[in-house]
């Protein structure tokens, strides 16, 4: 781990640090690997990773079904009744004004990000 | 009847059903005594006081009415804060989300609504639960209740000692290489982490999702195993959660070693009918490696004592070998760190969570995760990000999940011979507040004894055994093989008799 390395890394990972943070960093980090680097001790020849102990299992499906939308939602509230399709969209529109509450900035119910394009 | 006396759950909530006191009191018992501590303790990082109450009468009126409720009916709970409480702040422990209310429960907040208890609040934790002092949360550290001057262990250190100082009598906490077993091992409390998969991680914010999981806190065996069993769920929304009685998807069941977990009424994980079966012929291995230099004498001995009263009660000891015990902690690290560097990618301050402007898109990328994030958990980004980084994944973050597999096997072929594997939790007591960030490698070496059961995704309990200098709680694990955490409950129900005078 050197400078270089460093600065390669704070930039895949989008994070800065100061001289005096870099200092530090370095230090721990190097530590760090240091301590990692004595798995390469081991003979791995072989040996299939495992990345997940359920992996071996073989993967998880099920059928790709909707289970809740605003127009799901209100359909049927609508077969229960008319007052129930308002109550249902209501509370569609509630949990996304819950969702978009946590937006750093909105307009128009949309969010505002910086320019992505130049 | 002064309900602060009762000191379990499950007989608070027997109490209530029996209409002995109303929900409302138990209620009141917990908010006086977080009243009197949380002010020098700081277990909790929010109390919703109304909402709690609020639940209170709406399950007081379900007690009135004789609907149908289980054994945790009316119990108050605390949760960590990195489960998604709908409504209710859910921080991480971060800058980055301080202000952050999930529309939605996790999965693990739904099972105890539907068990009847009331979320009292959130519990400080390490930030996005990397560390094990809980010294790393943005909003300051939490006391070990047993001791002011130290701390209380982590990730799930709010947790632990809100159970441990008696603020609420079970508490939810998640163990990614320790964070439930090694504060409650500092705190003197009892902590699962379960087998991976038994509890869903749908809306536990993600650090690494191939090692978190959802584990159970209380102040003794019987009730930690009561709130293990309501937790304990198939959800479709996480695809690693298991369907406890499909096990033929799984490689340990194609290897036909594991013995069909129990199961009670209604298809539900059953701890609670065999616990109090006694360890009688049950084989436990005591690793070499595991009572070697770095541990501390008197937790050896504590540890021994519970081993020796096991052997009393008719379980057959003996010592083995336990190939890898030095690589266990950089193993761990490496794939930790690799996995949160992913996770933690979605920290970018656009649709949630902080934003500081910058000049451009990635300056504002760069300006929030800088001032988001605290120093340790920049640091295993970076360690992450370099070992998955062009020119270094193979020899790292590859090579680690190679090592992974040899650490799996080496337990697998452990547990062939015997149904325990029994051990300390941590090397030490609690350090002193500010000890681990002298130096942040012996720190890190000090989660030895607790990450083996993530990295290979086998249940694990810790339970108090003993005390040790200053009074400070020392803990005793056992692991045991993959859906046998009955097992493990069984053999602390036994350990606990013996040394606890609630018991």
């Amino acid at each position: 781990m050197d400078h270089i390395l460093l600065d390669r890394t704070c930039r895949l990972a989008e994070l800065e640090l100061s001289e005096s943070e870099k200092e530090n960093m370095l230090k721990d980090l190097e530590n760090m690997v240091t301590l990692f680097e004595t798995i390469s001790e081991l003979d791995t020849e072989g040996v299939a990773p495992l990345s997940g102990v359920l992996e071996d299992g073989g993967n998880v499906l099920r059928e790709d079904v909707v289970a809740e939308t605003a127009a799901k939602a209100e359909g049927l509230a609508a077969e229960a009744g008319a007052g129930l399709a308002a109550s249902a969209g209501a509370d569609v529109m509630a949990k996304r004004e819950a969702l978009l509450r946590n937006a750093p900035e909105l307009q128009d119910g949309l969010f505002v990000v910086p320019k992505t394009f130049s | 009847m002064d309900s602060s006396k009762i000191r379990t759950a499950l007989a608070l909530s027997e109490r209530i059903r029996k209409k002995e006191i109303s929900v409302r009191e138990g209620l009141d018992a917990t908010f006086e005594i977080i009243d009197q501590k949380e002010k020098s303790l700081h277990a909790f990082l929010t109390i919703d006081r109304e909402g709690a109450y609020k639940e209170a009468d709406r399950l007081q009126e379900k007690v009135d009415a004789r609907e149908m409720f289980g054994p945790l009916f009316g119990v108050p709970v605390a949760v960590k804060d990195n489960l998604c409480t709908k409504g209710i702040r859910t921080t991480c422990g971060s800058k980055m989300l301080e202000n952050f209310v999930p529309p939605y429960d996790a999965t693990a907040v739904q099972s105890l609504k539907d068990a009847g208890m009331i979320i009292v609040g959130k519990t400080n934790m390490d930030e996005f639960a990397m560390g094990n002092t809980t010294e790393t949360s943005y909003f300051g550290c939490t006391k070990n209740p047993r001791s002011e001057a130290h701390v209380p262990g982590g990730s799930s250190g709010g947790s632990a000692a809100a159970v441990a100082a008696g603020e609420c009598l079970v508490a939810l906490g998640t163990d990614t290489g320790g964070s439930v077993r090694q504060p409650a091992s500092h705190c003197g409390v009892v902590g699962v982490k379960p087998t991976y998969g038994s509890i869903s991680r749908h809306g536990l914010i993600a650090y690494c999702s191939s090692m978190d999981q959802v584990g159970p806190i209380a102040g003794n065996v019987t009730d930690c195993a009561a709130l293990m069993e309501a937790l304990c769920t198939w959800d479709p929304k996480d695809s690693t959660s298991i369907k406890r009685g499909s096990l033929d998807s799984l490689t340990a069941v194609k290897q036909g070693r594991l013995d069909v977990p129990t199961y009670g009424k209604r298809g539900r994980l059953d701890i609670l009918s065999s616990l109090e079966d006694g360890v009688p012929g049950m084989k436990i291995g005591l690793p070499k490696e595991y009572f070697s230099a770095g541990l501390d004498p008197q937790v050896a001995a504590s540890v021994m004592r519970a081993a020796e009263t096991l052997e009393r009660h008719g379980a057959i000891l003996k010592e083995f070998s336990l190939p890898l015990f030095q690589y266990f902690v950089p193993d761990y690290y490496l794939i930790a760190c690799a996995e949160a560097s992913s996770n933690l990618e979605r920290y970018d301050g656009m649709k949630y969570g902080l934003r500081v402007p910058g000049s451009d898109l990635h300056d504002t990328y760069r300006k929030t995760r800088t001032q988001g994030f605290g120093e340790e958990v920049r640091r295993r980004i970076l360690l992450g990000t370099f070992a998955l980084s062009e020119g270094y994944y193979d020899a790292y973050y590859l090579k680690a999940l190679k090592v992974r597999r040899l650490v799996a096997n080496a337990f697998d072929d452990a547990l062939k011979e015997f149904d325990l594997i029994l051990g300390p939790t941590a090397p030490t007591t609690a350090p002193r507040l500010g000890e681990a960030d002298q130096d942040l490698v012996k720190s890190y070496l000090a989660d030895v004894y607790t990450v083996p059961a993530n990295l290979t995704g086998l249940p694990a309990i810790s339970l108090p055994c003993g005390v040790g200098e200053g009074g400070l709680p020392i803990g005793v694990q056992f692991m045991g093989r993959r859906f046998e955490e009955a097992l493990l409950f069984k053999a602390a129900r036994v350990l606990e008799k013996e040394t606890c005078q609630n018991g």
